[in-house]
């Protein structure tokens, strides 16, 4: 493998940039397939893509059945019965867990993505050879962000067509729900990009590959799991599901503060709000009893955060020490 | 001393010296730190909103309910779920990484020239790895009780840090679990970096997405606060109700028993009143209330310790690359 890569590099001497970004990006997708991480994440979204379907349209049916019950026990025992808090359910409410799974599954396979991409390079000592020749790290990185951009966008893709065959089998569809899928994959795209730019990150600057891998995830943690903690009130595991139990923040000056300073930097729970927003299910909003921003303001969130992690992603490329590759394992 | 206990010796040794555990335990105290503040938050807001309300209605001449209910240990829930999660991972590494860097180096093979058995290689890992997660949860029990004191001004009672002993001895046998899991995968698998992906998807189905199917299937949960509270339904209707609907809730319910997680989490919540239904019960109640809780841990456990010591050392292992 590592004779094929220094045969490889020396081809590419003389050719113009374009031509290595996408011979490089060609060979990178090769090794990946090769290396089954490409076709483990595919394989993970598609299924997910399955399973947010159809648990969605089993919870439905059965909460629907549930609610015909409890008001018929009520009638029973002459008490009032409530209207149903299911009597308008939004089209695509199907797919609620999928914006679930985008979140907690989806950006953490997009950090093993990122880190597949550099951490071949280290192990097989390209990086150090490459980066000790007056080559140019831009397109080094450049060739990295092509081969992301179109793995993360085919696997969208598919599992994009699995989420509208499978809507269009149990439920109606029409072409404002199609449109709104669409939307919705735009939008996990950018979000999940970062995550695959965060472990290229790692992937450059740790020592080992250990550290490449640990680090990432710890970030990721803390943006999943405790930002959404300390800016909402929403305990870890609650935080997972679509419907998020009741918490009032408001009754706290110091949540109420704590929630003013984080929440812009909750990258995880503007997408939530956003993709909510698009596919027309009520986000979480009610439930913490906060107010949302716009929009406009959550699309210019979730591209700042694909441009700062790109940046970084960058940062680390120019700054990359050659000298490291041997220590990396 | 015997082979295994040298092993063992220096798996403790090495761990200590590794930097990525220091950024674990660093990690684990700042989130113990921020969810328990949180819990304090959120416990006040909601006993200023019962306040507000309370004034409100004794003006109109109406009843007050009671006030909510401080119990010292349901202020622990955020710290329970972030052991779920992170210290299922933390055991994931602790397995591969004993395993990578001798494979890495070639270590194993080394001591396998020697008068040393793979039983007691297996045997000194695994309980090097036991004692450093047993005082990992130790420390970070200690922490707690002592952030308590210095947070909240809250001294916990015997019975209540009795409760945080059992804590202890839980989250390291759950912890243990997985770093047995991964253990065996980084033997068994030829490419070391696709053993640590594929314990980390086995982590995500099990930690998060089997607990997340079973919470998203629950009808009660499709209501901010509850369905059936949102419909004035109390609980014995709830379950009479729930009873017509056995076969789904037996598949829920076989979803989430899938999980080590949900056991784990079941059995803390419960010794911890985090459920609320185990709030002012006594602990022998409590315990036996969720006792297939525990069954389950044990069988995974032994499952654990069968495949390592028995299993591992009967077939063949990868000692390099």
């Amino acid at each position: 493998m590592r004779t094929l890569w220094r045969k490889y590099i020396f081809q590419l001497r003389g050719k113009m940039e374009i031509e290595y970004i996408r011979e490089s990006s060609k060979k990178d997708i090769m090794l990946l397939l090769r290396d089954y991480t490409v076709i483990v994440i595919l394989v993970v979204f598609i299924a997910m893509s399955i399973a947010s379907c159809y648990i969605g349209w089993s919870a439905q049916h059965i909460v629907n059945g549930v609610y015909s019950e409890t008001a018929k026990q009520l009638a029973l025992e002459n008490k009032p019965v409530p209207p149903s808090p299911f009597s308008i359910v939004p089209q695509l409410a199907l797919l609620k867990n999928m914006i679930i799974y985008v979140v907690l599954i989806g950006s953490l396979l997009a950090i093993i993505l990122g880190h597949a991409l550099i951490s071949n390079d280290r192990k097989n000592g390209i990086s150090k050879v490459l980066f000790s020749k007056p080559f140019s790290r831009t397109d080094y990185l450049a060739g990295k962000l092509v081969t992301a951009s179109v793995l993360i966008s085919i696997i969208l893709l598919l599992s994009m067509i699995a989420n509208i065959i499978f809507v269009s089998l149990l439920s109606r569809i029409t072409l404002q729900s199609i449109i709104s899928i669409v939307i919705f994959y735009i939008i996990s795209f950018f979000f999940l990009s970062g995550f695959i730019f965060i472990g290229m990150y790692f992937s450059i600057r740790a020592d080992n590959s250990t550290q490449a891998i640990l680090l990432p995830i710890i970030i990721w943690i803390v943006i999943i799991f405790v930002i959404p903690e300390l800016g909402s009130a929403l305990y870890p595991t609650s935080s997972l599901n679509p419907v998020l139990p009741d918490t009032n923040i408001l009754g706290s000056p110091i949540l109420v503060t704590i929630h003013s300073v984080i929440y812009p930097f909750s990258v995880s729970e503007q997408y939530k709000a956003l993709s909510a927003t698009n596919l027309g299910i009520s986000s979480g909003a009610q439930a913490t009893n906060t107010s949302e921003y716009p929009p406009l303001i959550q699309i210019l969130i979730i591209i700042m955060w694909m441009v700062v992690t790109v940046a970084g992603a960058y940062i680390a490329t120019k700054r990359f020490d050659p000298s490291l590759g041997e220590q990396y394992e | 001393m015997s082979n295994t206990f040298i092993i063992a010796q220096k798996e403790w040794k090495d761990i200590i010296r590794s930097k990525t555990f220091i950024y674990i335990l660093i990690l684990l105290a700042i989130l113990t730190l921020i969810s328990l503040i949180v819990s304090i938050l959120v416990f006040n807001s909601q006993l200023t909103e019962y306040n507000n309300a309370a004034t409100q209605l004794q003006q109109q001449g109406r009843d007050v309910g009671l006030p909510p209910q401080l119990y010292p240990l349901n202020l622990l829930r955020g710290t329970v779920d972030y052991i779920e999660i992170i210290g299922a991972m933390l055991g994931i590494l602790l397995g591969y990484l004993c395993i990578a860097k001798e494979r890495n180096t070639k270590a194993l093979k080394l001591l396998l020239t020697r008068p040393i058995t793979k039983g007691e290689i297996v045997r000194g890992k695994i309980l090097g790895n036991t004692l450093f997660i047993l005082s990992l949860m130790t420390i970070m029990a200690v922490f707690i009780v002592f952030l308590f004191a210095l947070i909240s001004g809250l001294f916990l009672s015997n019975s209540e840090l009795f409760k945080i002993f059992l804590f202890i001895i839980i989250s390291t046998v759950y912890v243990l679990i997985f770093f047995m899991l991964s253990f065996f995968l980084s033997l068994k698998q030829k490419n070391l970096t696709r053993a640590l992906i594929t314990c980390f998807i086995i982590w995500l189905v099990i930690v998060l997405i089997l607990p997340q199917i079973g919470d998203t299937m629950d009808p009660d949960n499709q209501v901010p606060g509850g369905l059936f509270k949102s419909m004035n339904v109390d609980k014995p209707t709830e379950k009479l109700i729930m009873s017509r609907f056995g076969t789904y809730e037996t598949i829920r319910n076989g979803i989430e028993e899938s999980s080590i997680t949900k056991h784990y989490e079941r059995a803390v919540f419960a010794i911890f009143g985090i459920k609320s239904i185990y709030n002012g019960k006594s602990l022998s109640f409590t315990l036996l209330d969720t006792i297939s809780n525990y069954y389950w841990i044990l069988g995974f456990l032994i499952l654990g310790l069968y495949i390592d010591y028995i299993y591992l050392s009967k077939t063949k292992i990868y000692l390099s690359g």
